[in-house]
């Protein structure tokens, strides 16, 4: 693999869409504040009586979506999400259509059209051009003039982050010279339904990394990240600085028990980097709340960092696990931890006993091993 | 300019029983069935090459598809629908876009990354297009891609997979070579064309997702490949025998 290109790249702007809030002031705050995004009572409360973390439909003006999924909503919130990167970026401005990249990871795409599918013809449903997710980053492509490579990634939870690394390679490449990278979903019955099927729910409120995780309790929303040549912006001041990305070879939905998967995903962007696990001062774990995940990736942590000296946090504590979503946001989550350190201080005041550094690793970790670890630096 | 290091087209059906070749083939979806027989093969027919591809697990795959798990979803949805509670934890877990790119790492014990672009009538070429350009750029040596569909219309399934290994350097056992892939945003008449009719047209399976290009070779020393949606856009690929 080339060496990572963090010399030239920089991450220059970032916008969230999550059960706690719609900017990155909202969510610190609350974070801050111990506030947990996930609610009792929500669209699928016939269905789960488990806490779910929901979108607030409302502040982009819609109604809550149908529970069978709705295209048209999931359209609007990546849509808030283009519009608040652009506010921040200027990016569709700055750059001519051809040499922007729209790099989504989603898991939910395509519900709505298999809804629509098996509705309108059983016992042997057809196919629709809406059940494919490809629709969604289709729509935004042409909405916003988007002309340069853009993918679709769907790697399950951690399709997010995945596409950091995608959108990374693209302009690496020369492709592209600026992309848009990121992922999200929006929550339906299929969802719902299958992680219950499962009975990885927690019932309650999720305690993920902790020694009382039951389960995990499912969100909805997003984020996106804007990487472009570090000559481009006037003060870069954060940058991807390393990525692993690895399949763990085990089981489809159980993680390696001892960490091994995990901690070689890590250890990748580490080496990637070019940093020692000691340079690293914060871990964002992928911390979903189920037992089999949370035992594997304390082992995985343990193996990099054997004396415990690490700040950890699972950031689905406060804001559930939104699949396709989750990597992007707890990704951009460390990307404002770097850009705007003022309002996360109390944050993490609780990890106070590890002296700073200005290297924070994000994990992210799918179904059938799919996992990705990414590693960004500060640069003021 | 990419070469073609291997390639491989399977079809299978749903009934098709393929414990022999793993156990897990019994509850496995058509899809992939088709996945677990093109890599089943890929192995058997050059080792060496597919112990080269997995020695760095740095080098991901790529896995193409259109639609994904279409039986498996349509259970998952139909059962909630119905309300037949709870959901079939085989059949949720098989539904996820990425499952036959999930079995292939299980079954073979591989670290490598397997990153699933589900780009629907786009997916073999955006593949391929973004898997030429990283080996142009020299950030991997050489890619595997996988392409793959599943069919559900009689109720059981069909899918077909191709298996493409492209390399940034022609190697001994080279047929084909990639010679030009880009991308177009103009409007002439392209030499497969998809548009919303056309889909329906043709089976619900229009022409962008046949890709056989063993057959094609066997009577064209060269040929090119163009899809476009309605808007003029899309790609372009010239493929020559070597």
């Amino acid at each position: 693999m080339a060496s990572s290109p963090y010399n030239i790249l920089t991450i220059s702007g970032s916008s969230i869409a999550s059960c706690l809030g719609f900017s990155f002031d909202d969510v610190a705050r609350r974070m801050s504040n111990q506030e947990v995004g996930l609610k009792k009572s929500h669209r699928f409360s016939d269905w789960l009586a488990a806490p779910v973390g929901e979108l607030d439909f409302s502040y982009l003006g819609s109604s809550a979506p149908s529970l069978y999924g709705d295209s048209a909503i999931f359209d609007k919130v990546l849509a808030f999400l283009l519009d608040e990167l652009n506010k921040q970026t200027s990016v569709f401005t700055r750059y001519k259509p051809e040499e922007i990249g729209l790099f989504i990871g989603m898991t939910t795409g395509g519900v709505p059209g298999t809804f629509e599918a098996v509705q309108a013809s059983t016992p042997h449903p057809k196919l629709n051009l809406e059940m494919q997710s490809h629709q969604r980053l289709e729509k935004a492509c042409r909405d916003f003039a988007i002309k340069g490579f853009s993918t679709t990634i769907s790697t399950a939870c951690s399709s997010g982050a995945l596409a950091a690394i995608l959108g990374q390679q693209a302009i690496e490449a020369g492709i592209i010279k600026t992309a848009i990278v990121g992922g999200m979903d929006i929550l339906n019955l299929v969802t719902i339904c299958g992680f219950d099927g499962l009975q990885l729910i927690d019932a309650d409120h999720c305690q993920p990394m902790s020694l009382h995780n039951q389960g995990l309790n499912l969100s909805e929303g997003g984020a996106l990240l804007l990487l472009e040549a570090k000559q481009n912006v006037s003060e870069p001041i954060c940058t991807l600085r390393g990525y692993g990305m690895c399949s763990e070879g085990y089981h489809f939905t159980q993680p390696e028990p001892n960490g091994l998967g995990m901690a070689l995903s890590m250890n990748m962007a580490l080496q990637n980097a070019g940093l020692t696990a000691n340079e690293i001062s914060y871990v964002s774990a992928h911390g979903t709340g189920t037992f089999a995940n949370d035992k594997s990736e304390k082992a995985a942590i343990a193996l990099l960092w054997p004396e415990e000296n690490i700040r950890v946090d699972a950031p689905k504590k406060y804001l559930g696990h939104s699949l396709g979503g989750c990597g992007a946001i707890e990704l951009a989550l460390c990307v404002d931890m770097l850009m705007e350190p003022s309002r996360w201080s109390s944050y993490l005041q609780k990890f106070s006993h590890r002296e700073s550094t200005p290297y924070l690793l994000s994990n992210s970790f799918g179904f059938g091993g799919s996992n990705v670890s990414l590693i960004v630096e500060g640069l003021t | 300019m990419s070469y073609v290091h291997y390639y491989d087209y399977q079809r299978v059906r749903a009934e098709d029983n393929f414990t022999d070749f793993h156990p897990l083939a019994r509850r496995m979806s058509p899809l992939q069935k088709a996945g677990l027989m093109a890599w089943h093969h890929f192995t058997q027919n050059r080792k060496d090459l597919f112990a080269a591809l997995i020695s760095d697990a740095t080098v991901p795959f790529f896995y193409a598809t259109s639609f994904g798990e279409t039986r498996a979803i349509f259970d998952v949805a139909g059962s909630v629908i119905r309300k037949e509670l709870p959901v079939s934890p085989v059949s949720f877990q098989h539904s996820v876009e990425n499952a036959a790119a999930g079995y292939v790492t299980i079954i073979h014990k591989l670290n490598n990354a397997g990153i699933t672009l589900p780009n629907g009538f786009f997916a073999l070429d955006k593949g391929l297009f973004f898997a030429d350009k990283l080996l142009k750029a020299n950030i991997y040596a050489s890619l595997i891609l996988m392409f793959a569909n599943e069919f559900p219309f009689d109720g059981k399934g069909t899918a077909e997979v191709e298996l493409i290994v492209l390399g940034a350097n022609k190697e001994g056992q080279n047929h084909f070579k990639l010679s030009l892939i880009e991308t177009i945003e103009h409007t002439p008449p392209p030499s497969a064309e998809f548009t919303r009719d056309a889909w329906k047209r043709d089976a619900q399976k229009p022409e962008s997702l046949y890709f056989p290009l063993m057959k094609l070779s066997s009577k064209l020393n060269s040929f090119e490949r163009c899809v476009q949606d309605e808007s003029g856009h899309g790609y372009l690929s010239k493929w020559e025998l070597t």
